[in-house]
């Protein structure tokens, strides 16, 4: 354990590292002018500095909430007020989920320098993961506080189906780091469902998108958080080691189930029961398949995704009219004619300016060419994934109380006030002996 | 259900109460306490009948806002039809009264603009008020949803937190074997997910197999002959009309064409087509590929058409430098007067702001030059030519870079520039003299006669010629030029280092604007005022002198025995090439023709302002 502390340590600091520089000035001693920025106004740097408070107070809070008060109602309370001041105040930007982009196209285009309040919202919430568990998503994360609030009637996802679409957001998590290090898009905000309704403005597909995810998360206890959210897969993995994490029982569990009960996002780990039937042929047959199967998995994957990496280039505005003007060209050639081509108005602006086919065609190259080694890594990052979770689903482990999941739990709280437990009163039960 | 579990389940273990805490606001009631459960039914039942308030209300906004929204779809003023359809009347209204001399007519049309123009504004106003009345009702919409949806949440959450329900903690005597199953269950979905990503994966690749521009750069770019500086044979040039007036200059073509005609009736005329902008530069054939320049104020482009259907097969505009302003010109048509050229590799237009553009024979551009505007006192007009792999461009006017250039075809590199600075405007263009002593000869016709050697643009002699603004330009027949020269008309034979005067005349009126045509041993010219003279090319002496009475820009043309003369009042003068002038028939075409019109394949192609005509027998 100490060990991925360090880890993580390291990791974090290397990532930090390309971060901390200046935006280059124009040349010395030429014609070029900085173009005049005619979009409004960026932030003012003290709200910028506030905002980064905020962030701060916040999560303290939370944590002191969820560790020492342990009290849910604390919790809820400051959730909505963080949906008010991070959601419909701030609009939801900037937010530590879209911040994964800015960092990855900092890391991956040296020409990209990320603002200082990004780089705070990015691994502030991390640290306190490391340390704490997820602090963030219990009362901090907007996006948390808006489904948290609409949680009306939780029923329960049958685990198999949460096993599966558990892994979505490890697969979007690398397809945003792949779109935004090439410097194509920020999926992640542009599918971002909540955006909308922060700003209460937005086409109708964002708007369509915020409801389906609030429909369903009057049902489903977080939809977005526990099979979209891309920073989850972070706060998930940095969690895991936190040294000090929800427990739900202050002494011992005395295996009621009741903070299974409570828990709407299957983040309880059940204890296991007497009469578990062991196999330990069975087991040892499946874990040498999967040894076989990783590198078959893994690489295949990542082949798989090289050969896809056209079609994830086109995610690229510059592939994007490449293949646009590829087919003027073609046109042109066929003796069409360039009017009776239906053209966006980025092909007509290009013509304008530019009209160099190979030029394109060798640029878009060089962007396909670092969308061929990160759909290699996607893939790879997929296969891991994948098999990783195999793994975990085949290794059976002996447990002999109930405990949060360090990676799934979102510290919400729930668990306490159902646990017996939890208020330090001793609690008697007439058994049957199967409690230890 | 087996024995041993049906026992366990029989011993449900029973929970004790403890005092209440704090903490336990959310926990289930207990039922026992029947005081307060009364209490807390009450509220539940409050509880939901506002939630179930706030549900319609938020419905009923939600629907609200959808109407609201579809309208809002439709009420763009920016898209509003009415409000384009005016605004292009106002445009066209505009054009009309440029091109009109009529004073009354414009003042009319000013007024009339005035009018539009109001309506124009008071219809702006109100789509605008209705539209942004529409989206202030939007964002109040909103907000009512919001705080609907808010109360909603609120009052639906109360009514859980008091909800009269205990889970009565029973152990789970099948989960360890649930356990076990959960996982398997899990495992397969996983392994489903894999599955599902190789598929998608597969999809993906199978969707975009190739990069940007592979597909063109392997099967279509070698076929741009753009690299390419083969010169095509003679007898090719000369079956094709790559420039004005054909190979030889002179429009003397071994064609059949029909001796009535009109431009409406579909017995002759085999296609017509609008060009989509105006000019008076000649149309130009190669492979049934016919190119005409147009342009406007704004606007420069190069068009080809299809020989036999005269669909438009593609268009080039050139792109111009905005802020280099506009030529002022004569009139509109000068803007595209100087006629395109072509080797069979490619295809040239300038234009009267001096935009060169080179294209392939598919309408890519190729390259593209900026002369500047020049200094000119009615607009460039001069045609262009092609000697082997070059492009000559004669650009004489007062401006500074005044000259002859010649360009590399396939680069639009400079090889060669004339300074020709002392002759100032001319709009006469210039012509090739083949096969002399001094080898191949470029004779541009001004104040003086000036032939230059085509390889190294060295003079090779010179000669008197014709000041004042004129557009004739010699022609060359049977190795002897016949032109303006020395306030005369007249005919020389180039030689080596200085030229012979073969005869020189002015018995009769001489051309102004118009070209030369040579048949056997006889030449025609007209001039503007419709003055037409036969002359006997051997002597100079006049054969006959006919006046036409129409006012004609645009050179005579000879196919088999019929002279063919195009006026600006929309007549064609179809007369034998006789010694005396037999007329046989006077056309109505209804179109003023300024350009030389072009013979291809026994076909007649007319360019008017803005459109084209193919005539052939049937």
């Amino acid at each position: 354990m100490a060990f991925l502390r360090l880890f993580y340590i390291i990791v974090l600091i290397f990532w930090c590292a390309p971060l901390f520089g200046e935006p280059q000035d124009p040349p010395d001693f030429t014609d070029y002018v900085l173009p005049v920025d005619d979009r409004p106004a960026p932030r003012a740097y003290y709200m910028g500095i506030v905002d980064m408070g905020m962030l701060f107070l916040a999560l303290s809070l939370t944590t002191y909430f969820v560790l020492k008060k342990r009290s849910r109602k604390s919790i809820f309370i400051l959730s909505l007020f963080s949906l008010g001041y991070f959601g419909f105040y701030r609009e939801g930007c900037v937010c530590p989920i879209g911040s994964i982009q800015n960092i990855s196209q900092a890391i991956f285009n040296p020409n990209y320098v990320a603002p200082l309040v990004v780089i705070v919202y990015f691994f502030l919430p991390l640290l306190y993961a490391g340390l704490f568990g997820r602090s963030y998503c219990a009362s901090v994360c907007p996006h948390g506080a808006i489904q948290d609030a609409v949680l009306i009637k939780p029923i329960e996802v049958p685990p198999w189906i949460d096993h599966a679409l558990g892994l979505l957001p490890f697969v979007y998590l690398g397809l945003g780091v792949l779109f935004a290090a090439t410097g194509s898009a920020y999926i992640i905000c542009d599918y971002d469902p909540f955006i909308a309704i922060f700003r209460l403005t937005g086409n109708a597909s964002m708007f369509g998108m915020g409801a389906l995810f609030l429909i369903t998360g009057m049902f489903v206890g977080r939809p977005y958080c526990r099979y979209m959210c891309p920073y989850g897969v972070l706060l998930r993995i940095f969690s895991t080691v936190a040294k000090w994490n929800v427990k739900i029982y202050p002494d011992r569990c005395i295996d009621c189930s009741l903070c299974d009960n409570s828990c709407p996002f299957n983040a309880i780990v059940k204890t296991t029961p007497e009469n578990q039937i062991i196999k330990p042929k069975e087991g040892k047959r499946q874990l040498i398949t999967l040894v076989c199967l990783t590198p078959v998995v893994v690489l295949g994957l990542g082949f798989l995704s090289s050969l896809a990496t056209s079609t994830l280039a086109k995610s690229n505005e510059v592939v994007r009219l490449a293949f646009q003007v590829e087919q003027e060209e073609i046109a042109i050639a066929n003796g069409v004619g360039l009017d009776k081509v239906s053209r966006p108005e980025e092909s007509e602006t290009w013509r304008d300016r530019f009209d160099n086919p190979k030029a394109l065609f060798e640029e878009s190259n060089q962007i396909i060419q670092s969308f061929y080694i990160g759909a290699w890594v996607f893939g790879i990052w997929m296969g891991i994934v994948i098999m990783v979770k195999l793994f975990k689903l085949s290794i059976h482990r002996i447990r002999n109380q109930y405990v949060a999941d360090p990676g799934s739990c979102y510290s919400c709280g729930r668990c306490y006030d159902y646990c017996p437990g939890s208020n330090g009163v001793p609690v008697q039960f007439k058994t049957s002996g199967h409690l230890r | 259900m087996k024995a041993d579990e049906k026992t366990a389940v029989s011993e449900v273990p029973t929970i004790q109460h403890y005092p209440l805490h704090s903490a336990d606001l959310n926990r289930p009631v207990l039922p026992s306490l029947e005081e307060n459960r009364l209490k807390w039914k009450m509220s539940f039942e409050s509880g939901r009948r506002t939630a179930l308030f706030f549900l319609i209300v938020s419905l009923v906004t939600f629907f609200v806002l959808l109407v609201n929204h579809s309208r809002l779809k439709v009420s763009n003023p920016v898209d509003n039809l009415q409000l384009k359809a005016l605004k292009d009347e106002v445009a066209q209204n505009i054009s009309l009264l440029e091109n009109s001399e009529d004073e009354a007519y414009v003042e009319n049309m000013k007024e009339k603009n005035k009018v539009i123009i109001e309506d124009i504004r008071d219809l702006d106003l109100s789509l605008r008020q209705y539209y942004f009345d529409l989206k202030s009702k939007e964002k109040i919409g909103a907000w009512i949803l919001f705080f609907a949806l808010v109360g909603f949440f609120l009052s639906i959450r109360s009514t859980k937190v008091f909800e009269p329900e205990i889970p009565i903690p029973v152990p789970d005597l099948l989960k360890g074997e649930g356990q076990f199953r959960e996982k398997n269950l899990g495992r397969n979905a996983v392994f489903g997910l894999l599955v599902l990503t190789l598929l998608v994966l597969v999809v993906l690749w199978r969707i975009t197999l190739r990069k940007p521009g592979e597909l063109f750069l392997t099967q279509f770019a070698t076929s741009e002959v753009a690299d390419t500086n083969e010169i095509f044979s003679e007898e090719l040039y000369r079956s094709n009309r790559p420039w004005l007036g054909g190979y030889d200059f002179n429009t003397l073509f071994e064609s059949t064409l029909p001796i009535k005609f009109d431009l409406k009736s579909p017995s002759h005329l085999k296609w017509k087509t609008q060009i989509p902008m105006g000019g008076a530069s000649s149309a130009i054939v190669w492979d049934h590929q016919i190119f005409v320049s147009g342009a406007n104020k704004t606007k420069r482009a190069l068009y080809a058409y299809d020989f036999v259907t005269g669909k438009l097969k593609w268009s080039l505009v050139a792109k111009s430098d905005k802020s280099k302003g506009t030529p002022e010109v004569f009139d509109e048509f000068i803007h595209a007067s100087s006629t395109p050229a072509t080797d069979g590799h490619r295809v040239f237009a300038i234009f009267a702001n001096g935009d060169l553009i080179a294209s392939t024979m598919k309408g890519k551009l190729l390259w593209q030059k900026d002369f500047g505007i020049p200094e000119n006192d009615y607009g460039h007009s001069t045609s262009l030519l092609m000697y082997k792999d070059k492009l000559i461009v004669q650009w004489d006017n007062d401006s500074s870079n005044s000259g002859i250039y010649i360009l590399d075809s396939a680069t639009g590199e400079e090889k060669l520039k004339i300074d020709r600075s002392e002759f100032g405007s001319i709009w006469r263009s210039p012509v090739i003299f083949r096969g002399g002593e001094a080898g191949d000869q470029l004779i541009l016709s001004a104040g003086k006669i000036v032939s230059y050697g085509l390889e190294n643009g060295k003079i090779l002699w010179e000669t008197k010629g014709m000041t004042g603004d004129i557009g004739s330009s010699p022609v060359v027949f049977d190795n002897i030029v016949y032109g303006l020269l020395d306030e005369k008309f007249g005919a020389i034979k180039p030689l080596k280092d200085k030229v012979e005067i073969i005869w020189s005349t002015d018995e009769f009126t001489l051309p102004d604007i118009s070209n030369t045509v040579v048949k056997g041993d006889r030449l025609w010219v007209v001039d503007s005022a419709g003055i037409l003279s036969c002359i006997n090319k051997t002597t100079g002496v006049k054969i006959y002198e006919e006046e036409l009475e129409e006012e004609i820009y645009a050179t005579p043309l000879i196919a088999g025995d019929y002279l063919y003369v195009f006026s600006l009042s929309g007549h064609a003068f179809v007369a034998k090439t006789s010694d005396t002038f037999e007329l046989v028939e006077k056309l109505n075409l209804e179109v003023p023709v300024l350009a030389t019109p072009s013979v291809f394949n026994n076909s007649l192609i007319i360019r008017s302002d803005k459109e084209l005509y193919r005539i052939a027998a049937e």
